[in-house]
């Protein structure tokens, strides 16, 4: 019985982890949100599910930066710049990418 | 014998019984109701009435027939009640008896009169003593500070009256004493005179007392009166009565027929002459009464003058403009007429004015009737028309129409409606009057429009309370700075009473969440925790604050909470944020102009969840702050922040120990920080521990200036005269005393072995998001040594390249004479390096050794080759999964 309800857990995280990615790209798609030169997200068109979104994001984002800083010995806004590039990169045609002078532009 | 005997015994007992049943039927028929019937030393009535046209008019409780002959009645209680038809007007011409009629002797005491359901006047319960005999009359009255004897001789028709006490018995709000005496005849007409003295007369509230003196005489219905005062009477609110001359009225039953009085009332806002008298009666025909007079209004507040004359019982009001108190005006520019009787109507075309509103009306008429009613004498009126209203008041344009009645009897008529407009603020108030008809009065207003670029949508529900008025605000608006959502909402229950507004507590104003800008607003919600007093001196009670905190992509501020306690013009506030272990306390007073001022104070611990949006992370550490704040039009600011214990993080770069004070001024958005003696920091840890490093700081928050830097580093020190960040220049940053072994053991283990110290300058220039070095050199202070221990990569070094090994020997053990080191590095990350080593290898036979060293690269193309870079890539990678 245990296993069974630790089955059921388990399924409804991943489920519910593949319902945020789903969220997340829907709202790149949407133009809700766009990538940013300093490595977070930037809310294009403000509704509050994007902001919500990008918040949490941004907030995994944040401990991932500071954690590859420590590692690496650099400071956190130095990876989080390089990450912005690479978000930017790899940003797929049509989504919204933020120039250096603060315009939001389609990729 | 005895049976004759028996039956005049028996005819007596039948004849008392047919008496005493032909009494029963005659008072039964007279409307006496009787109950408890008993005995004790006579007969006794626990209660009995005397009952007029279905009404009570006098109710007797404890009554005693102590004798049949004189008839002799003990009563406790007796109340008298007024029984005239509810609003039949009184007669002028009722006929007035001749006199007392013919009655046996009797003596009737009663314990308690009470007369207040005949007479409306506070008079006191009195006990009472009527005597009859031989058809003279006497009545003893006394209540506490109150005695009244009265005599009436049938036979001759003299009647007489004496009365004193003091004038608290009658008037409640008064003091001074009264003495009333009078005597006159009664057989037939009645006649007589009468003379009230009132001495030491007064409000209570006043000081001031005067006597006043006045006499009556009567004959039928004609009647003179005159009165005087011997000082001026002090009347409530600084108003005082004088009387140039004696009042002089003379009438006929309710008629004036002359008249004549020169009064003045004297208050703060001016003074009130009232001179008025009848024409001379040989200038009219006999039994008309008219004269004429002037009302005149003088004054800081009062202004205008009424010229006014009566005739034939119907008094005229000259056209007239009145300047009245608190901006009141009033107006006609018609002759009133206004009919002297206890019933009529006149038209009324009226101007009124306030501020700068005028209220015109159309039709306008007021009919009124005197009637008595439950034992007072109540004027029943009524004002019919209609009303226009325009105007400015307070800025706003103001329009409003009504047409109805108000009265007496209450409102009726059409909804009041009213607009308000000032530039693109417009409010339209419509109030129903239906409910207002009769009491308790309440009605529902509404109020629809824009104020201030807020859509506003409301309404106040009044009614009547035993207090004075209540009812429940509802008001909803979007506030304009909301792109989504920010629905403001209030519901809170008042009530008005003296003057005084109060919110019930648990009365609420919230606001949705919403959306400003980028930042998504949590609901925030007010909340009275007690009543909420509004009055002229401000607002009174506390409030709780409830606000779910704000989000916005890079940023989050946590739930908030406190307390606002309100007292007249004074403030204080408190607000928490408990996820931050931070807390505000502000308080504050209104100013003189309109402004405000106030101190704060705050206190918070440094936690990591306050970097969510910065660069940096606080690990640890203490704030607080106190300081002045102060609003007139805009927000000015002033305090000091003492920053202790506390430690941040910028990913590997870290600062221990910080601490300072740091003085800001903000100024309607402009702020500058300036630390006050300096800002201390154990230890900066960039890769190279910074030790000890103080400066002091100045900034706009755009541009920030670091004074006097000075730190311990690797064994010797830094300083910098100043460095600015952004600037637009090199500044130069002096290194000296640099230990090399400690260079060397910034590695473990450290890959060569090196002593001496070495120093220079570094220009820096700090731009916004970019580092320069320009023409930085660094040189030996002493004598160094190098020595490259053998190991296995120093030997694979020298394996792979014979030019390298041939090197690697020359320098394996070096006493270096000459250092010499520049470098520099742009913008974009390119660095260049140039060294220049000069000395002897001792264990080669002191062979000269000049080594040169260049280098170039670029440091942040470097760092993106690293590894990073695959984790940066896994991190946006699995954050799409």
């Amino acid at each position: 019985m245990k296993i069974v309800k630790t089955m059921i857990a388990t399924l409804t995280l991943l489920l519910s982890m593949a319902a945020f990615a789903l969220d997340l790209d829907a709202a790149k798609s949407q133009g809700l949100v766009g990538e940013q030169t300093d490595g977070y997200l930037g809310v294009v068109k403000a509704t509050p599910a994007a902001v919500e979104l990008a918040a949490e994001i941004n907030q995994k984002r944040r401990d991932a930066y500071e954690r590859i800083a420590k590692q690496n010995g650099i400071t956190l806004d130095q990876v989080a710049r390089l990450a912005g590039q690479k978000a930017i990169d790899k940003t797929a045609t049509g989504q919204y990418v933020k120039t250096p002078d603060g315009q939001w532009v389609e990729k | 014998m005895l049976r004759r005997w028996a039956y005049g015994l028996l005819l007596l007992l039948a004849t008392m019984l047919l008496l005493i049943l032909v009494a029963v039927g005659w008072a039964y028929g007279a409307g006496v109701r009787v109950s408890e019937p008993g005995w004790q030393q006579g007969l006794t009535l626990g209660q009995w009435r005397l009952i007029r046209d279905n009404c009570v008019a006098v109710r007797g409780t404890d009554l005693t027939l102590e004798d049949v002959w004189p008839l002799k009645i003990k009563q406790r209680l007796l109340a008298v009640y007024d029984c005239r038809a509810g609003n039949a007007p009184e007669s002028s011409s009722e006929s007035f008896p001749d006199g007392l009629p013919w009655t046996p002797p009797f003596d009737l005491q009663v314990a308690e009169l009470d007369l207040s359901g005949l007479i409306d006047s506070p008079l006191p319960v009195m006990a009472m003593q009527l005597h009859q005999q031989e058809q003279h009359w006497q009545l003893q009255a006394s209540a506490p500070q109150a005695a009244l004897q009265a005599q009436y001789q049938r036979a001759q028709g003299h009647w007489m009256i004496n009365s004193e006490g003091a004038l608290s018995t009658v008037l409640p709000d008064w003091q001074g004493q009264w003495q009333l005496h009078g005597e006159g005849s009664w057989q037939g007409e009645p006649d007589g005179k009468i003379r009230l003295d009132m001495l030491s007369a007064g409000p209570a509230t006043q000081s001031q007392r005067a006597d006043l003196t006045a006499q009556a005489h009567f004959q039928g219905a004609d009647w003179q009166l005159q009165a005087d005062l011997a000082q001026p009477l002090a009347l409530n609110n600084d108003w005082q009565l004088t009387a140039a001359e004696p009042l002089a009225v003379a009438g006929s039953g309710v008629a004036l027929v002359q008249a004549s009085a020169a009064l003045q009332l004297a208050g703060p806002p001016g003074k009130v002459t009232l001179q008025a008298h009848s024409d001379s009666e040989a200038t009219i025909p006999a039994g008309l009464e008219q004269g004429r007079g002037t009302l005149r209004l003088q004054g800081d507040s009062l202004g205008g003058q009424v010229d006014f004359h009566w005739q034939d019982r119907v008094l005229v009001l000259e056209p007239a403009s009145l300047s009245l108190p608190q901006n009141l005006t009033a107006q006609w520019q018609e002759p009133l007429q206004i009919p002297m009787a206890r019933s009529g109507r006149t038209d009324l075309p009226l101007r009124l004015g306030y501020d700068g509103l005028n209220i015109k009306t159309g039709s306008s008429q007021v009919r009124w009737q005197l009637a008595a009613a439950e034992g007072a004498s109540q004027v029943d009126w009524q004002w019919a028309g209609d009303l226009v209203l325009r105007g400015q008041w307070q800025g706003y344009q103001v329009q409003g129409e009504w047409q109805g009645a108000v009265g007496s009897h209450g409102l009726e008529g059409d909804p009041i409606r009213l607009t308000a407009r000032q530039g693109n603020d417009r409010l339209a108030f419509l109030m129903p009057v239906s409910t207002l008809q009769q009491a308790p009065y309440g009605a529902e207003a509404k109020v629809t429009g824009n104020m201030s670029g807020y859509p506003l949508d409301g309404t106040l529900a009044f009614a009547q309370s035993d207090v004075g008025w209540a009812g429940t605000l509802q008001a909803s608006t979007t506030l304009p700075q909301f792109e989504r959502g920010g629905q403001v909402t209030v519901k809170a229950p008042w009530s008005l009473a003296d003057g005084t507004v109060s919110m019930a507590a648990g009365s609420q104003a919230s606001i949705s969440e919403g959306l400003i800008g980028q930042a998504l607003i949590r609901p925030v919600s007010l909340r009275a925790t007690g009543p909420l007093q509004i009055n002229g001196q401000g607002i009174t009670g506390t409030v709780a604050i409830h606000g779910g905190g704000l989000l916005a992509a890079r940023w989050r501020l946590p739930p908030i909470s406190g307390t606002a306690t309100m007292k007249g013009e004074q403030v204080q506030g408190r607000l928490t944020v408990s996820e931050w272990q931070s807390e505000l306390r502000a308080n504050g007073a209104l100013g003189k102009n309109g402004g405000a001022s106030g101190t704060l104070t705050m206190r918070s611990a440094l936690v990591p969840a306050m970097g969510v949006g910065l660069d940096a992370t606080p690990r640890q550490g203490q704030l607080e702050g106190k300081g002045r704040w102060q609003w007139r039009q805009t927000l000015k600011a002033s305090g000091d922040i003492t920053l202790t214990g506390a430690d941040l993080d910028w990913g590997s770069v870290t600062a221990r120990g910080a601490a300072g004070v740091i003085h800001g001024e903000y100024n309607n958005g402009d702020v500058q920080l300036s630390s006050t003696g300096p800002v201390t920091v154990d230890t900066l840890d960039i890769g190279t521990p910074i030790t000890d490093l103080t400066l002091t700081v100045n900034s706009d928050l755009s541009q920030w200036q670091f004074t006097d830097v000075r730190a311990d580093l690797l064994g010797g020190y830094l300083r910098s005269p100043a460095l600015d960040w952004p600037s637009a220049r090199p500044q130069p940053v002096v290194i000296s005393r640099i230990d090399l072994a400690q260079v060397a053991a910034l590695q473990n283990p450290p890959p060569v072995s090196l002593s001496g110290r070495i120093g220079g300058y570094v220009p820096l220039q700090l731009g916004a998001d970019f580092l320069t070095i320009e023409e930085g050199r660094l040189a030996n202070e002493e004598p160094l040594s190098l020595i490259i221990p053998a190991s296995s990569s120093v030997q694979a070094m020298a394996d792979s390249n014979q030019a390298v090994k041939l090197a690697l020997d020359s320098l394996s053990s070096l006493l270096i004479s000459d250092f010499q080191a520049r470098m520099a590095m742009d913008k974009v990350g390119w660095l260049d390096a140039a060294i220049t080593i000069k000395g002897i290898n001792p264990q080669r036979k002191n062979l000269p050794v000049v080594f040169n060293y260049t280098h170039r690269e670029n440091v942040l193309a470097l760092m993106r080759s690293l590894r990073i870079g695959d984790e940066i890539t896994e991190q946006l990678r699995t954050e799409n999964r």
